[in-house]
């Protein structure tokens, strides 16, 4: 991103939750506000026309959902990063869109900081966003599937456990003396082989499939 | 045995009396009517007494009591139909000719007992008009008599016997539930378990939408503060958040006293009013606030005409119809805001000694019935009518009209 600010749409149908939503992030240096809408059909529209960096996206909104904005949304290009905010962390929603290609997932409860961090966390695509929550939401949400694309191997299977820690690519590095750019190619190369289009859907496929176990 | 039969002698009971009734009301009018003429009669006033109001009720709790029904098997339905009349109608004639006939019978076997008592204590002829019978001369004639004597006995009590499991049997067919009645308990269950999920519904999309448009709003405003504070934005924030709580409290106040099965929440029996000067009363907002709520909307872009009862008026209702009157036009703005097509919503409240009285009109781009709106006023129906009011929504042509009517009861609290 540079020295660029981090340009987000905003998507909810209640208007306070915006307008909370917008206060918060406009009150921090290097985040711009460039659109805010208020349900999944406007998403759409809104990330073609301001092709924002991140759009945060309510999860339960009326006529088109979170879950299915988030699949129109990534069929863009360029397509922007998505921040999925709920009202519950226990939400199934939160998974489904996760598995659709959401970055990650942000309480509307949390405190302003927690938000921002998700919004840059999210916007740079180097970290996984909560990965406690997610472990949490695949524990009670997930089907479990078996694991049926290409092998991993036992260095990808270990990348991908301190993925689903919630590990930056230089984390990862130092845990396992490997150099960074090892350590992406690993993840790219684990990303291609799932199927995955981030860090977050890997984890969640990993759990779903029980090559990282839920433990 | 001994139960069934007390139940069939109650009905012999009643059975002597309106034969008594209707020997009575025949002889002034036809000394020489027909035993058919009297039997109809008769059975006329005996199956019509099954009508009289009380009586279902009093054959289901002595059918469940003394014939020893299964329970459940026999039930007094709300609301009464003529197809449960009809049937109770049947079982009370039944029972009370059941009942004479166990009577009879008990006579029956109670006669050669008090002869046979007469002939052990030395009595001589026993005479019945029109018939007499001496003591027994000889061993054979005892015998014989002590025979007859175990023999009416014992077939008094196989009838009386079979008389009792005959009604026993019989109960559930004609004092039991119909089959619309099984529907109508099936469907109550129904409704009761889709109440549960709209709650939880509501208390997710209400009170958790507004605990989190709270605190993110407060964060917000914990923000300008470190940045460059406005006092006027912060004023907003916290004007916002406090609408926001109390809206919150009110949900809340819903949910609970829907959990709890009663009409009004407790707190608000006591009929707590908000201190002066305090917008906000214990339990949520109330007609009192009304005119805020207006002007809420209206800084948000909604156009609308208000016709409100002065402050004075309002401060005279009682405190759970306020709160419940604010939550009626609080949610019929919020419809009118979400759903409403452009045009001026017009909102009437009226306080009159009797009631108060709301009508809320805007017009409307939804087609009639479709939509989620419905939740909320599903949520607000029960509320009305949990507290005896009233309640019409009406579509038509691009207008929707809400109508409320809640009874204050007439009492005015000075």
């Amino acid at each position: 991103m540079g020295d660029q600010p981090i340009r987000v749409v905003i998507v909810d149908d209640e208007p306070l939750v915006r307008h909370g939503l917008r206060g918060i992030l406009e009150s921090e240096p290097g985040i711009t506000v460039v659109a805010e809408g208020e349900d999944g059909a406007e998403a759409v529209g809104l990330a073609r026309r301001h092709t924002p960096d991140v759009i945060c996206l309510d999860v339960r909104m009326p006529g088109i959902d979170g879950i299915r904005a988030t699949e129109r949304v990534l069929t863009l290009d360029p397509a922007p990063r998505v921040l999925v905010i709920t009202t519950f962390d226990s939400d199934s929603y939160v998974l489904d869109a996760l598995r659709a290609g959401a970055s990650g997932f942000v309480l509307k409860r949390s405190s302003p900081e927690a938000i921002i961090t998700a919004v840059r966390t999210v916007a740079a695509g180097s970290h996984l966003v909560f990965p406690e929550a997610v472990r949490d939401l695949a524990r009670q949400h997930l089907r479990p599937v078996s694991y049926d694309g290409p092998g991993l191997t036992e260095r990808e299977l270990e990348v991908l456990g301190l993925l689903a820690q919630g590990r930056s690519n230089p984390e990862i590095a130092q845990s396992l003396f490997l150099g960074v750019e090892t350590v992406r190619t690993h993840v790219s190369r684990l990303l291609a082989k799932l199927g995955a289009r981030d860090r977050t859907q890997a984890v969640v496929i990993a759990y779903q499939t029980g090559l990282v176990p839920l433990g | 045995m001994v139960r069934r039969t007390v139940f069939l002698l109650a009905g012999g009971a009643v059975a002597a009396a309106f034969l008594i009734l209707a020997s009575a009301l025949i002889a002034p009018v036809d000394p020489g009517a027909t035993l058919l003429v009297f039997v109809v009669l008769a059975s006329l006033l005996m199956g019509g007494a099954g009508l009289l109001p009380g009586v279902r009720e009093v054959q289901v709790a002595g059918a469940e009591a003394l014939l020893g029904v299964p329970e459940g098997s026999v039930s007094s339905p709300e609301p009464m139909r003529w197809a449960h009349r009809w049937r109770t109608a049947l079982w009370t004639l039944v029972h009370q000719v059941a009942g004479a006939l166990t009577g009879l019978l008990l006579v029956a076997t109670g006669l050669p007992v008090a002869a046979l008592a007469v002939w052990v204590l030395g009595g001589d002829e026993i005479e019945v008009p029109g018939w007499s019978v001496g003591p027994p001369r000889s061993v054979g004639d005892w015998s014989l008599a002590v025979l007859v004597t175990v023999a009416v006995a014992l077939v008094a009590l196989a009838v009386i016997t079979a008389l009792g499991s005959a009604a026993a049997a019989s109960a559930p067919a004609l004092l039991g539930p119909l089959g619309q009645d099984r529907l109508q308990v099936i469907e109550q269950r129904l409704a009761r378990e889709q109440e549960a999920v709209r709650l939880s519904r509501d208390l997710h999309d209400g009170v958790g939408h507004s605990l989190s448009a709270i605190s993110l709003q407060a964060g917000a405003g914990r923000r300008v503060l470190a940045g460059h504070p406005d006092p006027a934005a912060l004023a907003d924030t916290l004007r916002t958040i406090e609408d926001l709580a109390g809206r919150a409290v009110a949900e809340l106040d819903h949910a609970l006293s829907v959990l709890r099965g009663e009409a009004v929440p407790a707190d608000a029996v006591r009929e707590r009013r908000p201190v002066t000067g305090s917008r906000q009363g214990v339990g949520g907002a109330d007609l009192t606030q009304l005119a805020h709520l207006v002007e809420e909307h209206r800084s948000r872009g909604l156009e609308l005409a208000a016709e409100l009862p002065p402050g004075s008026v309002s401060e005279q209702v009682p405190s759970v119809i306020s709160r419940a009157a604010y939550r009626v036009v609080a949610e019929a703005l919020a419809n009118a805001a979400k759903h409403g097509a452009p045009g001026t919503v017009r909102v009437q409240v009226q306080c009159s000694p009797g009631d108060v009285a709301i009508d809320v009109v805007n017009r409307t781009r939804r087609a009639p019935g479709a939509g989620t709106g419905g939740r909320g006023l599903a949520g607000l129906r029960e509320q009305v009518e949990l507290l005896d009011g009233e309640m019409t929504v009406g579509r038509d042509e691009g207008q929707w009209q809400l109508r409320v009517s809640l009874p204050t009861g007439g009492r005015r609290r000075g």
